[in-house]
């Protein structure tokens, strides 16, 4: 292209130029103040609510019942029904275990003590 | 820089702004009154901020570019998707340089010899003959090296010039 078709080309890009310009739409953003305000409302609704549950959180944490079941747990001391299997001689019997049918025994640590009577019952003098 | 000196740099670029619109919307009017509004837009409400490493004026540019481009994906998007698509013709052969810019008959067979350049010629000749920028604020403008710029220069000129001659032959 030689300098006479490059300026031919200048003056036909400023004849465009002067038509764009005419014909041009006005300046105008009427919907940005629109747009500012609904992403500015969103974004204050967002963080309300995360303030919210953060503050629910905050506050409820350490209230729930597992912590007041800790303190009562602390005061009462359970036995179970076979804990009396665990005592050892000389040792009181567990005060939570349940009652044996017969009389409470403490083992002689001299010899095995003879039951009062036999399984059916029968003492040594022969009563039944 | 605050709501109201961006509007008042937005005002004082818009007839150059709307051109650069039309050129990087292939001439299709509406097409860029639409990419305008939604630059102005993302400019005014903080989704583009500018951040002073170049002009006002270069990064409004590149900004309106993005947006045509976007613009160009959703439409390509729509083209692809929608059965309507079949039925109506494209848009871009529904328009007419002549009806839409109401141009003079020099002004027109300009305006369709850009519309069959591939769209980077068209972008570096506006940008360099329309906007008098030079190659270098071209290539800052449209984000692309100095060397790639001048190169679609030379190419669109040497096109432009043929296309223009050959339209000229014709009459």
């Amino acid at each position: 292209m030689s300098d006479g078709d490059e300026k031919e080309l200048r003056a036909r890009y400023g004849a465009l130029r002067r038509e764009v310009a005419a014909s041009a739409p006005p300046f105008a953003t009427p919907e940005v103040h629109v747009v500012r305000r609904r992403v500015a409302s969103w974004s204050w609704a967002a963080a309300l609510a995360a303030a919210a549950a953060a503050g629910a959180l905050f506050l409820g944490r350490g209230r729930g019942p597992v912590s007041g079941y800790d303190l009562a747990l602390g005061s009462v001391m359970w036995t179970g029904p076979t804990d009396f299997l665990l005592a050892l001689p000389g040792d009181l019997p567990p005060s939570g275990g349940p009652s044996s049918a017969g009389e409470a025994r403490v083992r002689d640590p001299a010899g095995p003590e003879r039951p009062p009577h036999d399984t059916l019952g029968r003492t040594e003098k022969g009563e039944s | 820089m605050t709501g109201p000196e961006i509007r008042a740099q937005l005002e004082q670029h818009h007839e150059d702004a709307f051109g650069w619109a039309l050129s990087c919307c292939a001439w299709e009017r509406a097409l860029a009154e639409d990419v305008l509004q939604t630059s102005y837009l993302k400019v005014l409400a903080g989704r583009a901020a500018f951040g002073g490493r170049s002009s006002f004026k270069s990064w409004l540019f590149g900004v309106i570019r993005r947006t045509a481009a976007e613009e160009r994906r959703r439409r390509a998007f729509r083209t692809i998707v929608s059965l309507e698509a079949l039925k109506a013709p494209l848009p871009s052969a529904r328009c007419d340089p002549e009806e839409e810019l109401a141009a003079s008959e020099e002004t027109a067979r300009l305006v369709a010899a850009l519309r069959a350049l591939p769209r980077r010629q068209r972008e570096v000749l506006h940008l360099v003959f329309y906007d008098d920028l030079s190659i270098r604020e071209a290539a800052e403008t449209l984000g692309i090296p100095l060397g790639t710029a001048r190169t679609h220069y030379q190419r669109g000129k040497a096109r432009l010039g043929a296309l223009l001659a050959m339209e000229r032959d014709r009459r």
